[in-house]
């Protein structure tokens, strides 16, 4: 018979996967004949197996997303990293704005800009360039909902005079009233 | 952080920029490896609360010393090499017991009151959550030097050569302490296997 301190060896190179053929057959022969060998080489697979069902009952803890920015936010601090031009320091934070981890954040407030300005997205023809699509812009809008009509000037002239006569009547109504005067004859005229 | 702008460089090129000081090399080594850290941490101390800011330190130290980093060996077990250097300078510092179930003396009789096999699924499982148990805390018995190699064959599957590098000690010496190692594991759950 073989050497069983020396055939224990190849059973443990046999669970690690790293025992020659020649070897594994010389093994092979040896475990059936060996009752002592076998026991050996059935605690170790059981021992590895025990190994793999706790691995999936108790798996390791993961990195969370912050993980990363932590470490780098103390190397930051601690001044470990090459300082970086003017320029490409914008560029930095602009790009760590976007990490993964702050992106999240973005997509909800992004959704919710979206909602509030699709009323706005409403498109305007502009009566001068037929067919040419514009904007409108919040004022515009505005505009459309409560124009105001821009007046000529003579009609404006009018509407000054029409305040200047409305101020008569109501002096000479007052008066009328009290000295019972008829209205006079301007008001015909207007 | 790009996603797809770092994946493919290799770790040796995103190492020589981490040497010039450049962040973003680091983020991407970061992201690489960490999960891969707080695993190897987490089998250390057992202690889920201590893996994240141990991890911080493991990749914190990585970069304040990555100018001695001559690439003799893989970024990949250099890394290993901090985060165990830095799992079991906590464990003698704190004097952590983790989470083993048994205490010493313990195993034995917890071993013994264990249900034998009947043919029924839930006693075997039963019986595999408690087998898997008692290796742990076998694991957990064995001098540092031997629980280090265990460690990193049976968790983190890696080969002799990695071991090696991880622990800067002869393959020899690594196939040696894992025999022992067994052996002593072996001897340990007789009374179970």
């Amino acid at each position: 018979m073989m050497d069983c301190g020396k055939m224990e060896n190849f059973i443990f190179e046999f669970i690690d996967q790293s025992l020659g053929r020649r070897d594994g057959e010389m093994l092979s022969v040896h475990l059936r004949q060996c009752r002592d060998c076998q026991m050996k080489m059935e605690d170790l697979l059981r021992f590895r197996a025990s190994i793999k069902f706790h691995k999936a009952m108790e798996p390791s803890p993961v990195a969370d997303e912050s993980f990363t920015f932590s470490v780098l936010d103390r190397l930051s601090k601690q001044g470990a990293f090459a300082p970086q031009p003017a320029v490409a320091g914008w560029i930095e934070k602009i790009h760590s704005a976007f990490t993964p981890y702050r992106v999240r954040w973005l997509a909800p407030a992004f959704a919710i800009m979206i909602f509030l300005l699709l009323p706005l997205s409403l498109f305007e023809k502009n009566g001068s360039n037929q067919g040419e699509v514009r904007v409108p812009s919040v004022v515009n809008i505005a505009k459309q909902t409560n124009p105001i009509p821009v007046q000529p000037v003579a009609v404006q002239q009018k509407l000054k005079k029409q305040s200047e006569l409305d101020e008569y009547l109501m002096f000479h109504a007052q008066n009328a009233s009290q000295s019972h005067i008829g209205y006079p004859v301007i008001y015909a005229s207007y | 952080m790009d996603e797809g702008g770092g994946e493919n460089v290799a770790d040796d090129v995103l190492v020589r920029l981490c040497q010039k000081g450049d962040k973003n090399a680091f983020e991407h080594l970061v992201m690489r490896y960490q999960d891969k850290i707080f695993s190897v941490l987490y089998r250390v101390v057992k202690d889920r609360d201590v893996v994240r800011d141990l991890a911080q330190d493991v990749f914190i130290n990585a970069f304040k010393s990555i100018q001695g980093f001559q690439g003799k060996s893989s970024f990949y077990t250099w890394l290993y090499q901090i985060a165990m250097h830095t799992g079991f300078n906590y464990l003698s510092l704190a004097r952590v017991r983790t989470t083993t179930v048994y205490e010493n003396g313990d195993l034995e009789k917890k071993l013994m009151d264990t249900p034998g096999g009947s043919g029924n699924w839930l006693e075997e499982g039963y019986m595999l959550h408690e087998t898997a148990q008692a290796a742990v805390a076998a694991i957990e018995e064995l001098p540092d030097e031997y629980k280090k190699v265990v460690i990193l064959k049976e968790y983190e599957d890696m080969s002799y050569e990695e071991i090696a590098e991880v622990l800067n000690i002869p393959i020899g010496t690594v196939r040696s302490r894992l025999n022992r190692a067994r052996k002593e594991l072996r001897r340990n759950l007789k009374p179970l296997v």
